[in-house]
């Protein structure tokens, strides 16, 4: 079955679930993911010189994407991780961002882990329902990390009933080094470096992480993305977005490396 | 039959231009040949394309001879000298190496690590392998650190310093007691790191 490619096409209709509601409630919160709070380059690693990575042109692409089947990043997470469930929480911000991290270890062959979303969110927002920005997620990420889901139940906004011992494993889960994206340009350079890249979509209201450059059917690009609507939605959580629908204008980070644990 | 026959020349291309026929019949019922088989006269092919009137004659102390004359009148003689009938043992087959199960390192610097490099770190032809047969340490960022101590984690600490030394992605192949087994610079294809895996840990 081909996954669920997002274009003008059904576009209104991933908006329309999204304020699909019990009784006129949101089920997933509306605006999750709000605009950056950085201008670009301000939430670029310390120091900002050490990280270039060079864009690499169009024309280079579609022979990249054909050479590097069976090594994407989404091949190697989705075998191993379950898809996220954001409930009835406005946390996409965080689910997206934690997932970044979840498929870096991933990449960094270290133990497949599903991470706490409200283990950043909830200390930002102090238990409230409310969205965030990739940035708000990426400085929690810096500086104290995301525990594991076992430590903090899942879509609990309150911080008493996490587990003793939470912060002291989330600093096995933290974002050392990331990068910060400007365009599509960077973003489709960052996938076909095979790294996760957690991005705010405007006209979705919505984050979710980017992970696999894509050739779409007809010819154009797109990017496969895990969200966290559990595994009902798309292919497991999995779905594909077109260059229009794809571009992180709210704003997007890539952790490039995280703490050992 | 594995009897093997050490052939020493006794007297080589001897002349012998008068009744060589006759020498070989006198010889042969001197001779005393216990083995009937042994006494059947054969012919036996020379180096220089022709061929001679043989035959085995029995000696002393487990030897024969071998008693040939040509159709040109030369006669030659052979002792052979019986040896030890037991035949050897076959050769032991060469020891398939031990597999060995490695601890697999890679040290990276995540900003500079080319596309093409990541292409292979992130194969799941390789990374299969291991899981099958051996352990991935990790794709371990060359600046890595514990939060907590704000140094290296202890177990990563002995890859990072090896690494120090090298241009990165740096791999490195140990035993389960940290000893260095391989390391060099990352192939540049995953097949070839999979055979580099397969060469060394079976």
């Amino acid at each position: 079955m081909p996954p669920l490619i997002i274009t003008d096409a059904n576009a209104d209709d991933q908006i329309r679930l999204m304020r699909a509601r019990l009784h006129g409630h949101e089920l997933y919160g509306w605006q999750g993911c709000l605009p950056r709070r950085t201008k670009y380059g301000g939430i670029k690693e310390v120091p900002p010189s050490s990280f270039l990575f060079p864009r690499i042109p169009r024309t280079k692409w579609k022979q990249l994407i054909i050479e590097g089947q069976g090594t994407w990043i989404g091949d190697l997470t989705r075998s191993v991780l379950p898809p996220h469930d954001q409930g009835r929480t406005n946390y996409c911000w965080a689910h997206g961002s934690v997932r970044a991290i979840e498929a870096l270890r991933v990449y960094e062959g270290q133990e497949p882990l599903v991470l706490s979303a409200e283990s950043i969110a909830v200390p930002i927002t102090g238990g409230r329902n409310r969205g965030g920005s990739p940035d708000e997620a990426l400085s929690r990420l810096r500086s104290h990390g995301a525990c594991n889901q076992f430590y903090w139940p899942l879509n609990d906004l309150n911080i008493r009933h996490a587990k003793d011992g939470w912060e002291e494993n989330a600093l096995n889960h933290a974002i050392l080094k990331w990068a910060d994206v400007e365009n599509f340009d960077d973003q489709m350079t960052l996938a076909l470096h095979h790294i996760p890249v957690a991005i705010g979509l405007g006209w979705w209201g919505h984050l979710v992480c980017q992970l696999d450059p894509v050739i779409l059917p007809d010819g154009n690009f797109g990017l496969g993305c895990d969200n966290s609507w559990g595994p009902d939605y798309g292919e497991n959580g999995y779905f594909v977005l077109d260059e229009k629908h794809g571009r992180a204008d709210l704003g997007a980070f890539a952790p490039l490396s995280a703490t050992f644990s | 039959m594995h009897n093997r026959l050490k052939m020493k020349p006794l007297a080589n291309q001897m002349i012998l231009p008068f009744a060589s026929w006759l020498m070989l019949t006198a010889l042969t019922a001197l001779a005393q040949t216990p083995n009937p088989a042994l006494q059947t006269p054969f012919v036996l092919p020379l180096s220089d394309g022709t061929i001679a009137q043989a035959q085995i004659l029995p000696g002393p102390n487990a030897q024969a001879y071998l008693v040939y004359a040509t159709k040109t009148g030369q006669l030659g003689l052979w002792t052979m000298t019986q040896t030890d009938p037991t035949p050897p043992p076959d050769p032991i087959p060469p020891i398939p190496p031990q597999p060995t199960k490695l601890k697999i390192a890679i040290v990276e610097n995540p900003a500079t690590t080319t596309q093409a490099q990541r292409s292979v770190l992130a194969s799941k032809s390789w990374r299969d392998l291991v899981v099958d047969r051996h352990e991935l340490v990790g794709v371990i960022p060359n600046d890595v650190i514990d939060k907590r101590t704000d140094q290296p984690p202890p177990r990563l600490a002995p890859f990072l310093d090896r690494a120090k030394q090298h241009n990165l992605p740096w791999i490195m192949f140990t035993d389960e007691q940290g000893n260095i087994i391989w390391e060099g610079q990352v192939p540049t294809t995953a097949s070839e790191l999979s055979n580099l895996i397969k060469q060394h840990g079976g």
